[in-house]
């Protein structure tokens, strides 16, 4: 058993010290939201918060986040209606859906960061996230939407 | 439905990605260069039919395809209209097309619309191969009968409640009308399932005037909300109860048999329960199961670790001299 903090909630993972952290939060917490890609950290599908910055959850170990405050898209609102959820939906941003969690929870570290990033700026944080279905216009006008409101 | 004709003449073309349409109107194209009113004047005698019968390709597909309103549309007293979506979505938007037709052509508003995964049954729900693009190709002319026939059916629920003709019934959105009287869809939608199912030949269908949503540009993924808070199900997101995990070592070449295999470390691997070796099928492969040695464990992470643990001595395969 593995004591680990996911959304505010103490939970006791039956997992090892070494477990991988996104199949502990998929198979082990039950919070299927976040995405398994890549397994290589290439991807960015699997972004998670750990402490409030992002985290390629693929590449962390249950050990690394012991103590720490690990939030999954199932934590990032209580309403869903955090200002990059709002904009995803307004924009219309997915289509199928599969990376947007990993890059909604990337930008919303950088917002938390940097409230008002540049075009470049977002593109830069956002690079690491990569979408199979290429929506990444909508991806940069709506983290700008949630940023700036235009 | 006139007066929206003579003010945009111009969309009064076929419906697109309907396949082989045949337009009763055949001559609509012949229209365009006149003006709204003659083309309105024009067709007013004629009862105006938006399509007729054409063969759907998909009938043909292993299983057919079906096209019973009762299988794929409830409605229910919530005034809620639940398509079942049969095929998979894979971003290229079939749960929320199959949805908009339904809606357009039964009368539904936007807001009332849900959708329901099939599980996979063919003989129960037709054909459900999705690929080659063809998916609304295949099916856009059942979902319009479908759609149509519950419209009738709501009209007939009302026709019976009230003591009128049908004739005297009519169909708006959400609402089922007489000269004297109305009922939402979700007041009548218990009689209207009780309905008989009309036959194609017997149904008026919507003229693409008439559309509120198909080709309009204006409706969103209706999985975007699930999507955005992640709830939304993908296949490797299914949890059953007792459900284990599994990680398959795979030839190194495809092909490659095992000849020998050491699984001691695997088995010590924590969450690791049962290792199992899958026939590596002759070549050449096509569909049938690639095989391996099959780690089966408590959670995913366990089932990997447990897989590079594994010792196997792979046979040759014919493919050995490619290189990538």
């Amino acid at each position: 058993m593995v004591k680990i903090t996911i959304n505010e909630k103490s939970l006791d993972l039956a997992g090892q010290a070494d477990t991988n952290l996104l199949w502990a939060i998929r198979d082990l917490a039950g919070l299927p939201g976040t995405k398994f890609g890549c397994g290589t950290g290439l991807c960015g599908s699997c972004t998670v918060h750990v402490d409030g910055v992002a985290v390629r959850s693929c590449l962390a170990t249950l050990e690394e986040v012991e103590g720490k405050a690990v939030t999954t898209i199932e934590g990032l609102s209580d309403d869903g209606q955090h200002p990059l959820q709002v904009a995803w939906r307004q924009l219309g941003v997915p289509q199928c859906g599969y990376c947007q969690v990993g890059q909604i929870m990337q930008a919303a570290s950088l917002l938390s960061e940097n409230p008002r990033p540049s075009d470049s700026e977002i593109l830069e944080s956002m690079s690491g996230n990569i979408c199979r279905r290429g929506c990444y216009e909508r991806i940069v006008a709506a983290v700008r939407l949630a940023s700036t409101g235009a | 439905m006139l007066r929206d004709i003579s003010q945009d003449p111009t969309t009064a073309r076929t419906l697109q990605g309907a396949g082989h349409v045949e337009i009763q109107n055949i001559s609509r194209r012949g229209f365009l260069g006149v003006s709204g009113k003659a083309f309105a004047l024009a067709l007013f005698p004629a009862p105006v039919q938006a399509f007729t019968r054409f063969k759907v390709r998909g009938s043909s597909m292993p299983q057919g395809l079906r096209e019973d309103p009762l299988l794929f549309v409830s409605l229910t007293a919530d005034g809620l209209v639940t398509v079942i979506v049969h095929r998979s979505e894979m971003g290229q938007g079939i749960r929320t097309s199959f949805a908009m037709v339904i809606a357009d052509e039964l009368g539904a508003d936007w807001t009332q619309m849900r959708v329901r995964q099939a599980p996979g049954d063919e003989p129960k729900y037709g054909n459900q191969d999705t690929d080659g693009s063809r998916s609304m190709r295949h099916h856009i002319q059942a979902l319009r009968y479908m759609g149509a026939a519950m419209r009738q059916m709501l009209i007939n629920a009302a026709a019976a409640e009230w003591g009128v003709d049908a004739s005297q019934v009519s169909a708006g959105v959400n609402e089922i009308k007489s000269a004297s009287r109305s009922a939402t869809f979700g007041e009548l939608a218990a009689g209207a399932m009780q309905q008989p199912v009309p036959r194609f030949e017997d149904l008026t269908f919507k003229t693409e005037e008439q559309f509120r949503y198909i080709g309009k540009g204006s409706i969103l993924a209706i999985d975007l909300d699930d999507i955005v808070t992640g709830k939304a199900v993908y296949g490797a997101d299914v949890a059953l109860a007792g459900m284990k995990y599994a990680v398959i070592a795979r030839p190194p070449v495809i092909g490659a048999k095992v000849l020998s295999y050491d699984s001691e470390a695997a088995l010590e691997v924590p969450g690791v329960e049962r290792i199992l070796m899958i026939p590596v099928n002759d070549l050449p492969i096509g569909f049938a199961p690639l095989g391996g040695i099959a780690v089966i464990a408590a959670h995913t992470d366990a089932a990997i670790k447990g897989r590079d643990a594994l010792v196997i001595n792979w046979g040759d395969s014919r493919h050995d001299g490619y290189d990538s």
